[in-house]
């Protein structure tokens, strides 16, 4: 008794892992099945934001902790698109990044999948339209798969990864 | 004095130059056919932004300023049109040849528009040799969305939604900004029992930001342990605010109707961090590797910040006692006090947030209230008004314009603007390794930056 007390009292925090409910291990379990068959356990991903409040991008950011944990699953961010198998866009599409988007696009290897998070490329949102804002993502590029949401939280875009992965 | 900000309005036969400093606020006239303004880059660095801002929205020369670069139009943007001038009224844009004379040097190495210190878009232009950083330099405005010409003509309560989404991190602080600028145009004092509330929320957001801010530099000095411990409170912070407002970053949390709120899930979570983090400080005193990663890193002196009039806890790391907090008489009440360290590195902007997030906690306790009664704001007076408020990133100020009901002109200094200004100086002569842990010490929104 007095060494469960002690082990509480000193037990290390921060190796703590949070309680994973009942849909986030359906949801790993498929995703990591998804991914094993369709990207050989490994789905390199590569996030560019387009003018988004961050809020998606925090709730990407999100599934890489300890609760939602894809990295287990095989899902990696990368920095350099041309490693990527998987471009994910979050937020208006402004002027300003525009030609870097394009750029990026060209540079996502064949088979080019494109999904966007976020009610913002699909300018849903409630901005208006503006010189600095090019409309809607989809007139510009083709978009494989839309998570909805201002932001979706972690859960959707977990949810929505899984059906399009399911779906190509 | 302090410089907050400098900018422009539009008149209909002269340009209103309004530079708003801690103590006053100034305007001059200048004519609208050979627009030229002198510049105060001299006395305050920071004005450098603000001006080459102006140059870019309004068309107007700025002399003795020597950054002829410019800031909001990125390449490809035509360089004859002022796009916050009243009369340009386009909602797209005919691309003529670049206008980017950004000196691109080969020995340098431009880092963006993603990198892995932000996952948000901007640009940085790095220069390094034997691993020292000798140059650095930030390229904003790739988010830019020109919100200050897109809520032009919009009654208050059509832009509120607009004006949320500004910065998903700080929307509290956005909203409150906005409320106060409402209830100055209706001449309406809050109740105290919402005042409180808000204040609330404003922790709440606050303290969320700093646990997240806490996880990145941990990320970035390669302390596994301590980002997984951070980011387990900022998600269940995250949970939390979903519950009690409804969104999980606090849109749309300020409303002024009577609504109850889930004051257990809060009191649940103000004793979960006010716990963990009082482990966290015990255990990672004895852990002196850690702190050596971070004392000496980005170092800001107390006279750069006095300079660049920087805000928030970048400032009260230098021992400056910048916190419009402490002017706020609810605040003193409840015997806030103000949190500074001195040595102005990353080891006291990590030290301070720890300190600001107890803070926080306490005033949060003080205030939880379940119950407010409904609020009306009424009709707006036209006018205009001015706010500020302290955010997480620090002071944040607004500006609106009212006429007949409608904004005329509106304008926002986001901390970042600031802030970010300081980072080409405190990146310089650092090791390569601690380029992500400086930028990330350093409390930055892009989003509301570039506005």
């Amino acid at each position: 008794m007095v060494s469960l007390i002690k082990n509480k009292i000193n037990r290390n925090r921060a190796l703590e892992k949070p309680i994973q409910d009942g849909e986030i291990l359906r949801l790993h379990r498929l995703l990591k099945q998804e991914i094993k068959i369709r990207f050989k356990s490994k789905l390199k991903i590569y996030i560019l934001d387009t003018g988004s409040c961050n809020a998606c991008e925090l709730e990407l950011q999100a599934l890489f902790t300890p609760l939602y944990d894809i990295q287990k699953l095989g899902v990696e961010v990368v920095y350099d698109v041309r490693e990527a198998e998987l471009l994910i866009i979050t937020g208006v599409l402004t002027e300003n990044m525009y030609p870097l988007c394009i750029e990026t696009y060209h540079a996502l290897k064949e088979p080019k999948y494109l999904i966007t998070v976020g009610d913002c490329p699909l300018a849903q949102a409630p901005f208006r339209d503006t010189f600095a804002i090019k409309g809607q993502l989809g007139s510009h590029f083709f978009i494989n798969f839309k998570i909805t949401g201002c932001p979706p939280n972690p859960r959707d875009i977990l949810r929505g990864l899984l059906k399009f992965l399911q779906k190509i | 004095m302090r410089l907050i900000a400098r900018f422009v309005k539009e008149k209909e036969t002269y340009f209103e130059i309004i530079t708003v400093y801690d103590i006053k606020i100034a305007k001059e006239r200048i004519n609208k056919i050979t627009p030229v303004l002198v510049s105060i880059t001299k006395e305050y660095p920071a004005a450098t932004w603000f001006e080459r801002k102006i140059r870019d929205d309004f068309g107007i020369e700025i002399l003795y300023n020597n950054d002829k670069r410019p800031l909001v139009k990125h390449e490809h943007f035509p360089s004859d049109i002022f796009p916050m001038r009243k009369s340009f009224d386009n909602v797209s844009l005919e691309y003529t040849e670049g206008i980017n004379d950004i000196i691109e040097d080969k020995h340098g190495l431009v880092i963006g528009p993603i990198h892995p210190y932000h996952l948000e878009s901007s640009q940085f232009q790095l220069f390094e040799q034997n691993n020292d950083i000798l140059h650095f330099e930030s390229m904003p405005f790739f988010k830019y969305r020109a919100i200050e010409k897109m809520v032009e003509g919009l009654s208050l309560e059509e832009a509120k939604p607009i004006i949320e989404r500004i910065s998903g991190t700080s929307t509290i602080a956005y909203q409150l900004n906005y409320l106060d600028i409402q209830l100055q145009a209706s001449n309406r004092v809050l109740p105290k029992t919402l005042k409180e509330r808000h204040i609330f929320f404003l922790e709440f957001e606050n303290t969320i930001n700093h646990l997240y801010d806490l996880a990145i530099m941990c990320q970035f000095i390669d302390f596994v342990e301590g980002y997984s411990f951070f980011m387990k409170l900022v998600e269940e912070g995250r949970e939390t605010m979903g519950i009690i407002t409804g969104h999980r970053f606090g849109f749309g949390a300020i409303d002024m109707e009577c609504y109850t709120m889930e004051i257990k899930e809060a009191e649940r979570f103000i004793a979960t961090v006010e716990d963990e983090l009082l482990w966290f400080e015990k255990w990672i005193q004895k852990r002196t590797s850690l702190w050596k990663k971070l004392v000496q890193r980005g170092v800001i002196t107390k006279e750069e910040a006095l300079s660049f009039g920087l805000v928030g806890l970048v400032a009260r790391s230098v021992n400056l006692d910048i916190d419009l907090r402490t002017e706020d008489k609810l605040y003193r009440e409840y015997g806030f006090t103000i949190a500074q360290e001195g040595m102005g590195d990353s080891s006291s902007r990590f030290k301070i947030r720890l300190s600001e997030i107890h803070s926080s906690l306490k005033l949060m306790r003080c205030v939880i209230d379940s119950k407010v009664l409904p609020f009306f704001i009424g009709t707006y007076q036209d006018g205009e008004y001015y706010s500020y408020i302290e955010s997480s990133l620090g002071e944040l100020m607004m500006y609106v314009e009212l006429i007949d009901s409608k904004i005329e002109r509106f304008f926002v200094r986001d901390p970042s603007f600031l802030n970010a200004q300081i980072l080409s100086r405190c990146i310089k002569n650092n090791e390569m390794e601690s380029l992500g842990l400086i930028l990330k010490s350093i409390p930055l929104s892009f989003s509301g930056n570039d506005l």
